[in-house]
């Protein structure tokens, strides 16, 4: 190597050259490694594969599943519970609160909407009760097709709500689910009677003792289960009906959630509903951190009703990066335009809730529901969720 | 005659002997030595002393120029354009995948590749006869030596995406070439994760294979390294992972395929653009007809020496001659349907480069491969366009496994090697 060094670069391949070769014919006389290996015994690979269902229990991979129906029972007239497993036959992971979305061609478009998550993770089921909407394209296709044997594709497991539930925690469990907001509740609520020590108390709220899904069950788990107390409010009941009467006002609240503010409390329903129980939060001195909210989100708003105050005619979109343009008719989202024009749109959950879709505008104004996932500071930034957002003027994006 | 010869030789002798002879035997199918001259030190150091089987790591070294521009001019408007689409399709293999998914690598209702890969009859009814388990054990060392040298050749792929960065000459290309990069590490990433967690099981790299990623590594010229990676070794690959992702039962590989073949297409095809401005506008004539041949030479080389020879000294050393064997992977539908897949696209992309003049194209004719000309090259199809045609593709392997199955049944016509006619598209 010395030597070589003194050499002018040009001259020190020859030698380099030679140096190669020695290395190689000396390489040529080591023994051949065996031929093919196996790095892991059969329990670094259980190992293995435990970790990659604690990675996916976290909500961190979002991969599309197959799923299969595998039964549908349904719960009341308006509401089927569908059970699935995935079609490859893999277990599927999740935690109690999580939800996926589904998605399924109606019509020659791809719809997705996202449903929770209402078994208990550790019976090994993954069921999700659809609940029929008004105009909700895929609630009303599931309740009337549905049948064992049709395969989904899904997202998720997907959400953040129920992930701070722990099982050492021994202070009462407060539910507030109104109408379909008891699924993720269920979930929660079975995982709690399942592995903890803590009294749980579900306040159910609902429209007519008809709808009130998952009755039996309920009534069932709490003849098991002293340590659960169900209390379900009636909106309009009918004359038998013996149990409690009314809304859910932050009134009605306080007389059925007296003494400690020192608990956690899960709600899942109705924005009307949940506003409600904020406001019975605040005034009874509940720490803001122990109060947990999974937005309801009226999925029917996104199929064909015209968002209040959005003008009647279409609006022009332009992307500025690609240079494609589509117009948006009165009526639609950003996402249904975009999508039917054929941009490369990304989207998830349809509803507001992921941030999937987020696009950000360069000029022109839109209307954008509440509730949705986007900070304030995104917001002022210019973001917008094309999933739910219609166009107020004509809009240029950043993409 | 040879044949004859070693089979009088003790076994690690035969071993010692065989792969030189072989070496030999691809130096005499040659047309044009000076086109492949300058793959001799490689064919020493990959076939003859078979340094990938021996050695834990290697060193290739390669001569050629990082090219800097100081003005930064966007000068390629197409690959600006593919530096923008490879921008916004990086997927996460932690992410996009679901690692939970259980694989059993001998399941036989989810099989990595097609029970009768090799052949019904060629496996149950000729000279090897395996029972039921042992097709299946098979059947996983042959995908796991399969997807192993996709893991090589992706390491390959990552190190030349690496030099070509430096070496193009467009900014804009160098834009491109570092998500290629980026794409390249994922996919070593990948593949590595799948055999180490669910097969449990990575074979050596292959010596052809070896031989080829160190002549692409040690040439000095780009457009060379160019040529072989982006276009031949790519389109290799491209075949490979096509054919699997087809025809595999494995759910999990399937979508792992399909993530990486997206990927994939936006490689071919920046080779594509590059050597067709380079070819056309830099080169003397004399240079593109030395590319010409040369390329010529490599899809020659990939069309018949991937023969999964690690398998046999595994399975078959001692008990079935290494020529019986070539000539029943060189038969089998699978290893037919690879090389179809395979040169379908590659054929396409070298008549749009310039590389299949009429002076060449009766050499393609002659092997059977002139039949592929008419088809798109990568310019033409996106990865989504490729996936949607690998799933409704007609598949030679199905037309195959029928003439085998009239083969049983004693009606059959006998199917060379080279013959290409049930085509995949």
């Amino acid at each position: 190597m010395r030597f070589n060094s003194m050499l002018p670069p040009s001259l020190r391949v020859i030698p380099n050259a030679t140096l190669r070769l020695i290395g190689d014919l000396r390489d040529a006389t080591l023994p051949r490694r065996e031929i093919a290996r196996s790095r892991h015994t059969d329990a670094e690979l259980q190992a293995i594969r435990d970790a990659a269902a604690a990675h996916r229990a976290d909500g961190r991979h979002r991969a599309a599943l197959i799923l299969k129906v595998v039964a549908v029972r349904r719960e009341t007239r308006n509401a089927v519970v569908l059970d699935f497993e995935a079609a490859d036959g893999a277990a599927v992971a999740f935690r109690a609160g999580q939800f996926f979305t589904l998605r399924a061609d109606i019509d020659g478009r791809e719809i997705r909407r996202s449903y929770s998550v209402c078994s208990d993770p550790a019976s090994g089921r993954l069921a999700v009760c659809v609940k029929r909407v008004s105009g909700g394209l895929m609630s009303n296709w599931l309740n009337d097709n549905a049948a064992p044997g049709m395969l989904l594709s899904a997202d998720g497991p997907q959400g953040r709500f129920g992930a701070e539930l722990r099982a050492d925690d021994e202070r009462e469990l407060i539910l507030i689910a109104g109408g379909s907001g008891i699924t993720p509740l269920l979930s929660m609520l079975k995982t709690a009677l399942g592995q903890g020590r803590r009294d749980v108390h579900l306040i159910y709220a609902n429209r007519g003792v008809r709808s009130v899904i998952f009755k039996g069950e309920l009534d069932e788990l709490a003849a098991r289960h002293s340590r659960l107390r169900v209390t379900h409010v009636i909106e309009r009941p009918s004359k038998r009906w013996s149990g409690r009467v009314g809304r859910l006002t932050s009134e009605s609240l306080r007389e059925l959630l007296p003494g400690s503010a020192d608990r956690d409390m899960y709600v899942c329903g109705p924005e009307g509903m949940m506003e409600s129980v904020r406001l019975h939060g605040e005034r009874s001195g509940w720490e803001p951190s122990s109060l947990h909210f999974e937005h309801f989100v009226d999925q029917s708003s996104t199929v064909t009703e015209r968002t209040p105050g959005v003008e009647l005619q279409p609006r022009r979109v332009v992307m500025r990066a690609s240079g494609r343009s589509f117009d948006v008719q009165p009526g639609e989202t950003l996402l249904e335009a975009g999508l039917r024009a054929g941009a490369p749109m990304q989207f998830s959950c349809t509803m507001g809730g992921c941030a999937s879709c987020r696009v950000s505008v360069k000029s022109g104004t839109f209307h954008m529901p509440e509730p949705h996932c986007l900070t304030g500071e995104e917001m002022a930034a210019g973001d917008c969720l094309a999933c739910i957002a219609q166009p107020l003027s004509d809009l240029e994006l950043n993409c | 005659m040879a044949n004859r010869l070693t089979s009088l030789l003790p076994g690690h002798m035969r071993k010692r002997v065989d792969p030189i002879l072989e070496t030999v035997a691809i130096m005499r199918e040659v047309k044009n030595p000076a086109a492949v001259a300058s793959m001799v030190p490689s064919m020493l150091r990959g076939n003859v002393l078979q340094l990938g089987k021996r050695q834990t790591s290697t060193e290739m070294v390669s001569g050629h120029a990082a090219y800097f521009d100081w003005e930064y001019k966007s000068d390629f408007p197409e690959m600006r354009e593919l530096y923008r689409r490879a921008k916004q399709n990086q997927w996460d293999a932690d992410i996009a995948l679901d690692w939970s998914r259980d694989v059993d690598p001998m399941n036989p209702e989810r099989p990595l590749l097609p029970p009768d890969f090799f052949g019904d009859v060629i496996l149950r009814q000729g000279t090897v006869q395996l029972s039921a388990l042992e097709e299946r054990k098979f059947n996983y060392h042959i995908a796991s030596w399969m997807l192993s040298n996709f893991l090589h050749g992706e390491q390959g792929a990552l190190y030349a995406a690496a030099q070509v960065t430096e070496s193009v000459r467009w900014m804009d290309g160098k834009l491109y070439g570092a998500t290629q990069v980026m794409d390249e590490g994922r996919h070593v990433e990948a593949f590595h994760r799948y055999i180490d967690e669910k097969l449990n099981r990575l074979y050596v790299i292959n010596d052809n294979l070896f031989t080829i990623i160190d002549a692409l590594m040690t040439d000095s010229r780009w457009d060379m390294k160019f040529l072989g990676m982006q276009i031949m070794v790519e389109g290799l690959a491209l075949g490979a992972f096509g054919v699997m992702y087809r025809i595999t039962g494995e759910p999990f590989l399937k979508d792992m395929l399909r993530y990486i073949i997206q990927d994939e297409a936006r490689h071919v095809h920046y080779g594509v653009l590059a050597l067709r401005e380079h070819f056309s506008k830099h080169l003397s004539d004399r240079e593109r007809r030395e590319r010409e041949d040369w390329a010529f030479e490599i899809a020659l080389l990939m069309r018949n020496r991937f023969m999964a020879h690690e398998v046999y000294e595994e399975w078959f050393e001692g008990i079935l001659p290494r020529s019986e064997w070539n000539n029943l992977v060189l038969q089998s539908p699978g290893m037919r349907e690879f090389r179809s897949v395979m040169f379908s696209r590659l054929i396409p992309n070298l008549r749009y480069i310039g590389l299949l003049s009429d002076r060449i194209a009766p050499h393609y004719e002659e092997v059977g491969l002139v039949k592929y000309i008419a088809g798109r090259n990568a310019s033409e199809l996106t990865g989504d366009q490729m996936l949607h045609e690998l799933d409704h593709a007609k598949s030679e392997y199905d037309d195959v496994n029928a003439v085998l199955e009239q083969m049983a049944s004693g009606h059959g016509e006998d199917h060379s090697a080279d013959d290409h006619s049930a085509a995949a598209e």
